[in-house]
């Protein structure tokens, strides 16, 4: 398994897909961040905030919610090439008259999905911190609270790298959800564009259709895994534990989260592995 | 195939394989066996069957009907033990095109088992790859795609050697070199190679026995030398003048088995190493001959003659 894990790596990281989408998102970083710095930096808030609240984890904030809106695009179209590119090529043929069952193969070419979704969200995650940090220094990161309206919460610049690496990675698990439908989808077609941008058009369209205001529409959206994609705005602390005065932990909502992304992971690998395992490789 | 030959182990087994894709029937009720040992044809038109026949017996596509055995296991139920040790290379090769020859093969192998890299050099010399294995395949010409694709089927040595038209694309020198290539690999080193092939002259050269197949069916089987013997005979136009006292002289010639007279010369069914003799001959007998043309048949004619015109 490992071998094939490696393999699967070999292939995908000598491929050029990833490495464009690295730099595209890298790009729309150094734009989305920028713009968000000066607009902070200009702004006049209602509330007084003492010293400059530019530093590390504001842009690593910022940017975590600017590229929230790309990332999952992105990472459909690497996944969606995984399986699909193979079938396109026919190296499928070549490869599954190998010995080694089909449900290993899919695995491994999985797990290189997994890696890479994660080191999307961690390459983010790393350069917007560090060069934030680098640039503008430490400092804390105020917070919204979720109780009045204008009052803020203050956390101190390690518990903001933590919290944000904790959103960063639930955005991660609603990346990798949406990665998953891609790459399972290339167990149906034989090419390496067709899963991506049917992924790509599902995900779209129950994003606008989530967005309507109709009351049905209330119903399904929290059942409907392109709406786990805005969760990681969740997962900042917006209170204070009244006993201990520390900030308040978002259990419910991380639970809730990677528990229904899981689900739909579930579902969607099940559906790619079962037809992988089973159809006509005739490419 | 002799008695000693028939006690040899079935390698590969087809047992009424049957593909139906919707309503055309690809592969129609097909039974075959092969012995260890043998280089097996399977001769076909384009079309006939052979790559879908192919991907059956190795579990890419599952048969509609019927069981496929690949050294001594199911490939339905046992399929990664059933491939432990075959090697083989599926219509035209594909390879990941953006690696180079070598980490391709270096890849496909070793998930077969161990490969060293002396057993790499190996099989880059026989194929004749040496030097360019650090390039792209995607830089690589047809050619060296198909002999990249016979050293991933070689690596690592394989019992069983499943080639489905190992010569397509390659240029007279290099169809020559995969035949030889072939005839080695099962007589100096035991591999049993089953091998399909639209070119009947091809199977005549390399294989011992043949299975013929046309249109998703089994035409007929056996060993080649009998099957093909009479595809085997050769032909030659003869253009003379006197043509009846010329069928006369010809027909006396040693190695010529029958004799048609046309208008403007004959047409002789001879053994092909006579016909200087037959040529000489007819010149010693004061015929003017002013053509002597080797005719070829085709693989159509072949199957009117073994399918005794049954083809519409
Ligand atoms: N994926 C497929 N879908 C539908 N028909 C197919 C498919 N693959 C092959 N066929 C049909 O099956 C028949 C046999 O094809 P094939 O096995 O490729 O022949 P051969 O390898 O002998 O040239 C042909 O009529 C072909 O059109
Ligand atoms: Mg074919």
């Amino acid at each position: 398994m490992i071998l094939l894990v490696r393999h699967e790596l070999t292939k995908f990281y000598r491929r050029f897909t990833p490495y464009v989408i690295y730099a595209v998102i890298l790009c729309f970083k150094q734009g989305g961040g920028h713009h968000f710095a000066r607009a902070a930096g200009r702004g006049a808030p209602d509330y007084e905030v003492v010293g400059s609240p530019l530093n590390g984890v504001f842009l690593c904030n910022m940017v975590l919610v600017s590229i929230a809106l790309l990332l999952p695009y992105m990472a459909l179209v690497a996944a969606g090439e995984v399986l699909g590119v193979e079938g396109s090529v026919g190296t499928l043929r070549t490869l599954l008259v190998r010995p080694r069952s089909r449900s290993a193969i899919w695995f491994a070419k999985f797990i290189t999905v997994l890696i890479y979704t994660l080191s999307l969200c961690a390459l983010m995650y790393v350069t917007s911190l560090g060069l934030g940090t680098l640039v503008f220094g430490r400092g804390p990161l105020w917070q919204p609270t979720a109780l009045e309206q204008g009052s803020m919460v203050m956390l101190t610049f390690g518990e903001a790298t933590r919290y944000l690496a904790l959103s960063y990675a639930v955005l991660g698990a609603a990346v990798f959800t949406t990665a998953t439908l891609a790459f399972c989808l290339g167990s149906f077609f034989d090419s390496g564009l067709a899963p991506g941008f049917t992924a790509l058009a599902i995900v779209i369209t129950l994003q606008i259709v989530t967005n309507l205001q109709f009351d049905w529409v209330a119903t399904i959206k929290p059942y409907c895994f392109t709406s786990y994609l805005s969760d990681f705005t969740k997962m900042m602390p917006t209170e204070f534990d009244p006993v201990t005065n520390a900030l308040k932990f978002p259990r419910e909502a991380l639970l809730h989260t990677l528990r229904a992304c899981g689900i739909y992971i579930a579902v969607f690998a099940a559906i790619g592995l079962g037809r992988f395992v089973r159809r006509d490789v005739t490419c | 195939m002799s008695e000693a030959e028939a006690a040899r182990p079935v390698v590969l087994e087809a047992r009424a394989l049957t593909k139906d894709y919707g309503r055309r029937r690809a592969v129609d009720t097909l039974d075959l066996r092969v012995h260890a040992g043998h280089v097996y044809g399977f001769l076909g038109p384009n079309g006939a069957g052979k790559s879908t026949t192919i991907r059956m017996l190795l579990g890419l596509i599952r048969p509609t009907e019927g069981e496929a055995y690949v050294l001594g296991e199911s490939i339905r139920r046992r399929r990664v033990q059933a491939l432990r040790h075959v090697g083989a290379q599926v219509e035209t090769p594909a390879f990941y095109g953006y690696l180079s020859g070598l980490r391709n093969l270096r890849m496909l192998a070793s998930l077969s088992g161990r490969v060293t890299p002396d057993d790499l050099d190996e099989v880059l010399e026989r194929v004749k790859l040496r030097g360019r294995e650090h390039d792209k395949v995607r830089t690589y010409s047809q050619g060296m795609r198909m002999r990249l694709g016979l050293a991933q089927a070689l690596l690592p040595r394989p019992q069983l050697l499943v080639l489905d038209e190992p010569t397509n694309g390659l240029d007279p020198q290099g169809m020559k070199e995969v035949r030889d290539l072939v005839r080695s690999l099962a007589h100096d080193e035991g591999i049993t190679v089953f091998l399909s092939s639209h070119l009947l002259g091809e199977v005549q050269q390399v294989c011992d026995r043949v299975a013929v197949i046309d249109r998703g069916r089994l035409v007929a089987e056996g060993d080649v030398a009998t099957l093909l013997a009479d595809a085997a005979a050769g032909q030659a136009r003869v253009g003379c003048d006197r043509v009846d006292e010329a069928a006369a002289v010809a027909g006396g010639v040693e190695g010529v088995t029958a004799v048609r007279t046309l208008e403007d010369g004959l047409e002789v069914d001879l053994d092909p190493n006579r016909a200087a003799d037959l040529n000489a001959a007819l010149v010693a007998a004061g015929i003017r001959v002013h053509e002597l043309t080797p005719v070829r048949r085709s693989l159509e004619e072949f199957f009117l003659a073994i399918t005794g015109g049954t083809r519409p």
